[in-house]
């Protein structure tokens, strides 16, 4: 449903004038999205890229921040399921002179010819789906992580973005950092010897609880909150974004830390590896087979989580020294010369970027690959999930990264996917 | 709560040893009616433990365990909510076998436990569960039946049902038109394939359904060139066209069809043909050069041609279109022809990035610190060590500066003639550079530098680079250096 209309009379300056930090949405008079001039995916250096933010809960604020003043970029509409949420920011526009399309239909969203690219910023449950109905309709995807709730849903998004020639920027924005990206060169290249063992920090959340059902609020459209979910009675503790819990502790909304920091430190530590394009042998839940959960690459390399990583959010340990890196910076090598060395050239170099959403808008102008793209969304989603998979069930599960298949375990095989509820479909 | 999960690794290790048996998940099904939300969380969970330890691999009873459940989901006195547990629970562990019980809710009149059961034939995968599907499919009147099951249909490739999907993209409800197109798109198949291009061809239905049935078709047909190769030439719209290019089989992208295409007024087609052309190398893809008269590239143009470059044969040619690209006025073009220049290598290519080290841009520079440390031209090491070793000269300068992003061996010792010798500007560079590199050795000759000079100024230079570098280090070695030169 369209909630609100767009005022092609405002200015970016105007809004800009008006206050960022409360706007979220505006528009360009005489700036035409480069789809609306027929030019599609040729979004030159005068043409703004037309922004479309689906999801705007607690991640979202920032990319609709980003879209406003990248100066690349425009946002033309919101979606979200919340009209609260979206009558409180159109408000806010309004009181600043300009105004946004809103809908509570991403599908309606997707279809408009003149949104070139959009923000997926939904629970996890809802990426796959929301993703490839944008690209199918030509839309870039900046989509949160992990890319997907299930591997199949995965191979879809990888297949959908080759099909339709679209750019895919999963959020893994700790790829475009130099710290992260120096840590995984020196491991990639062996400076600490051959790695045997990664300790990485992803923290528990509590369990969740059956909540006794209230009233839907009338704001809330739930029934498409929980989409292709199986349909549980509305609590808004259930619905809630929060680092802390919400829907995060949901397997069926999310994949628990395994998919919220997991898929931070796993994608570095699969880049450190050289494994984007393949991942871990066998997935060993906490309890089972020692007291942390771990996995393990085919040449035995083992990842454990929440170990010793020495206050580090990730520590690679080599037969001749370490390396521990974590956000703001926080990087130390032992040696510690080996911090800033400088690369050989023959060693091999890391796809370098500082700043994950440029390099997503020059991704969508020269069509090129992004720094974390589907392919590897994909595969460093599929660690998450065969991780919750194994605790799941209460045993370990072995993968062959290969075919992509699991090994000997009917049942860990068919959660590759879930069913979804109707009318819920994942498009192709 | 807290012991909650010692509670669940107790059960976790019993359920291994133990057969599933009725009572025991009757018990647990019954806390699904308890008045704390905690216990009916932990029965769920309780509840599929149990069911995957007797149904993990190498349990030699897990049929037996699975009858169980199907048993208890047919007991009139089971609970809709434990029903709607088991069902779940039969979509990850059931098997043929299960199929009838679910079958059977599946034509009952709970709506919710319809849709679950729905769900569940889905996930079971097995002929019976299709056949109900498909007659279901018959059956349904309402567009949310007939949309759940046309989902379920495609997912499991249910070819015995293109018929009575094909009946329905015909019909008046264009979301259900829609969804068969999908459904056979994901069905595939000959079938499938011979139905939708039929389909295609129909000038009663309406244009969003035909490029539906487009996109259904290649889902379906992407690995059949011939199928692929006629929506690209047919396709009525850019989207369609440009995931047809993207599929067209090598053979039918030959350097005419890429050349056509890069003439397409959609650019996002253009962009693919110029990817495609740099990547199969097409002779006379830039004919005129990157600079051509006739139909320009766009800025987005170029940057591809940029970034694919070391793609292109012969070497020299890239190389002399990247060195073209220097002069540039875009900033993104000079970086992209840089990063191209140091992954080509040779000697043309290390004399233009040297000679581009007199910019100074961060975005520049930041690719040229890349570009001059990954190239691969023999002699670059000895060549730059020459000119540091030499007099004084811009060059000079410029060398000390690469060596900033290229390690090279034997280096330090003439960094610190440098620095002590009367050449302000190499002096100050090499103090940059030792910096830049910044490792302990480093530190270790800036400290002796810094040691040895009478000089007060550059004295107070060297302090500032040891003190900054032990401060970026951050170990006690390193800290213990910076604070004896403080106390000398």
């Amino acid at each position: 449903m369209k909630l609100t209309e767009n005022n092609p009379t405002t200015s970016r300056r105007q809004i800009l004038k008006g206050g960022l930090a409360t706007l979220f949405c505006g528009s360009a008079p005489m700036i035409l999205s480069s789809r609306v001039l027929g030019r599609a995916g040729n979004t030159g250096p005068n043409s703004l890229i037309r922004i479309g933010v689906i999801g705007n809960g607690l991640i979202s604020e920032g990319h609709r921040g980003y879209a406003l003043t990248s100066g690349q970029t425009s946002l033309a509409a919101l979606c979200d399921v919340n009209r609260q949420v979206l009558e409180k920011l159109s408000g806010q526009i309004k009181a600043n002179g300009g105004s946004c399309d809103t809908y509570t239909d991403h599908r309606e969203l997707c279809a408009r010819p003149d949104i070139d690219a959009v923000f997926v910023t939904t629970p996890d449950h809802w990426h796959a789906a929301m993703s490839i109905d944008a690209m199918r309709h030509g839309k870039d995807v900046y989509v949160e992580k992990p890319m997907t709730l299930t591997i199949d849903e995965g191979k879809a998004m990888c297949d959908a973005a080759a099909r339709y020639g679209r750019i895919v920027q999963v959020g893994s924005q700790q790829r475009s950092n130099d710290s992260f990206r120096k840590a995984s060169e020196l491991v990639l290249n062996g400076y600490i010897g051959k790695v045997h063992t990664i300790v990485t920090r992803l923290g528990e959340f509590g369990e969740p609880t059956q909540f006794s059902e209230q009233p839907v609020p009338e704001y809330l459209d739930y029934d498409r909150w929980l989409g292709p979910a199986p349909w549980e009675p509305y609590h808004s503790e259930r619905v809630l974004g929060n680092y802390g819990g919400g829907w995060r502790k949901f397997w069926e909304y999310g994949s628990r830390k395994n998919g919220d920091w997991g898929a931070h430190h796993f994608d570095i530590i699969q880049w450190a590896l050289g494994m984007d394009e393949s991942g871990p042998t066998l997935f060993v839940p906490k309890g089972v087979d020692g007291e942390h959960q771990h996995h393990i690459y085919a040449d035995g390399t083992k990842v454990i989580r929440d170990g010793d990583s020495k206050g580090a959010m990730i520590r690679f340990i080599g037969e001749s020294g370490e390396v521990h890196v974590g956000r703001d910076d926080a990087f130390v090598t032992i040696p510690a010369e080996l911090k800033s060395l400088a690369l050989k050239p023959s060693d091999k170099r890391l796809y370098a970027s500082t700043d994950h959403r440029r390099d997503w808008l020059q991704a969508i102008r020269t069509r090129s690959q992004p720094i974390c793209h589907a392919g590897i969304g994909h595969r460093t989603g599929t660690i998450c999930q065969l991780s919750g998979i194994a605790e799941r069930l209460g045993r370990a599960v072995k993968w062959d990264p290969a075919t992509e298949t699991v090994v000997d375990d009917a049942v860990a095989a068919r959660m590759t996917d879930r069913p979804r509820r109707a009318p819920y479909a994942l498009p192709f | 709560m807290k012991i909650f999960p010692s509670l669940l690794t107790l059960l976790c290790l019993s359920t291994r040893l133990l057969a599933l048996d009725a009572a025991q998940v009757s018990t647990v099904t019954a806390k699904f009616s308890d008045p704390s939300g905690d216990v009916q969380y932990a029965a769920r969970i309780e509840l599929d433990k149990l069911i995957d330890a007797a149904t993990a691999p190498g349990k030699n009873d897990s049929a037996t365990s699975i009858r169980t459940l199907v048993e208890i989901l047919a007991k009139p006195e089971t609970s809709t909510e434990a029903k709607k547990y088991l069902l779940r629970a039969l979509a990850r562990v059931g098997t043929a076998e299960s199929v009838p019980a679910v079958i059977a809710i599946f034509r009952g009149s709970d709506a919710m436990l319809k849709e679950e059961a729905r769900q569940t034939l889905e996930s079971l995968k097995s002929p019976a569960a299709i056949t109900a599907l498909t007659e279901a499919l018959t059956a349904a009147t309402t567009p949310q039946e007939q949309l759940a099951l046309l989902d379920s249909l495609g997912i499991n490739r249910a070819t015995n049902a293109v018929p009575t999907i094909a009946a329905l993209i015909t019909k008046p409800d264009p979301k259900v038109a829609l969804a068969a197109a999908e459904s056979l798109g994901k069905i595939g198949g000959p079938e499938a394939i011979n139905t939708l291009g039929k389909l295609r061809t129909d000038a009663t239905l309406a244009a969003p359904l035909k490029q539906e049935i487009d996109k259904a078709l290649l889902f379906a047909g992407k690995a059949d060139a011939k199928v692929v190769k006629k929506i690209y030439q047919t396709a009525g719209s850019p989207e369609v066209k440009l995931e047809a290019f993207l599929l067209l089989d090598p053979a039918d992208s030959s350097a005419a069809v890429i050349q056509d295409a890069m003439k397409s007024e959609d650019p996002s087609l253009r962009l693919a043909a110029i990817k495609r052309g740099m990547a199969a190398n097409t002779p006379d893809l830039l004919q005129g050069g990157l600079n051509r008269s006739t139909d320009p590239f766009s800025p987005n143009e170029r940057l591809v041609i940029l970034q694919n470059l070391p793609l292109l044969k012969p070497t020299e040619a890239a190389v002399q279109i990247a060195i073209g690209a220097l002069k540039s006025e875009a900033t993104e073009e000079r970086a992209s022809a840089i990063t191209a220049l140091g992954i080509l290598g040779g000697k043309p290519a290390f004399d233009a990035l040297f000679q581009s080290l007199t910019i100074n841009e961060p975005t520049i520079n930041r690719a040229l610190a890349s570009a001059i440390s990954r190239i691969d031209a023999p002699a670059a090491d000895e060549f730059l060590l020459g000119k540091i070793q030499g007099p004084a000269s811009p060059e000079k300068v410029l060398a000390i500066k690469a060596a900033a992003s290229r390690l090279i061996p034997g280096v330090r010792p003439l960094l610190v003639q440098s620095i002590l010798s009367d050449e302000k500007q190499s002096a100050q560079e090499s103090m940059k550079t030792l910096y830049a590199i910044g490792g302990i050795e480093e530190l270790k000759t800036l400290c002796a530098a810094a040691t040895s000079t009478t000089d007060a100024a550059l004295r107070g230079s060297l302090a500032s680079f040891c003190k900054r570098l032990a401060t970026r280090l951050a170990t006690d070695e390193a800290k213990q250096l910076a604070d004896a030169l403080k106390a000398d």
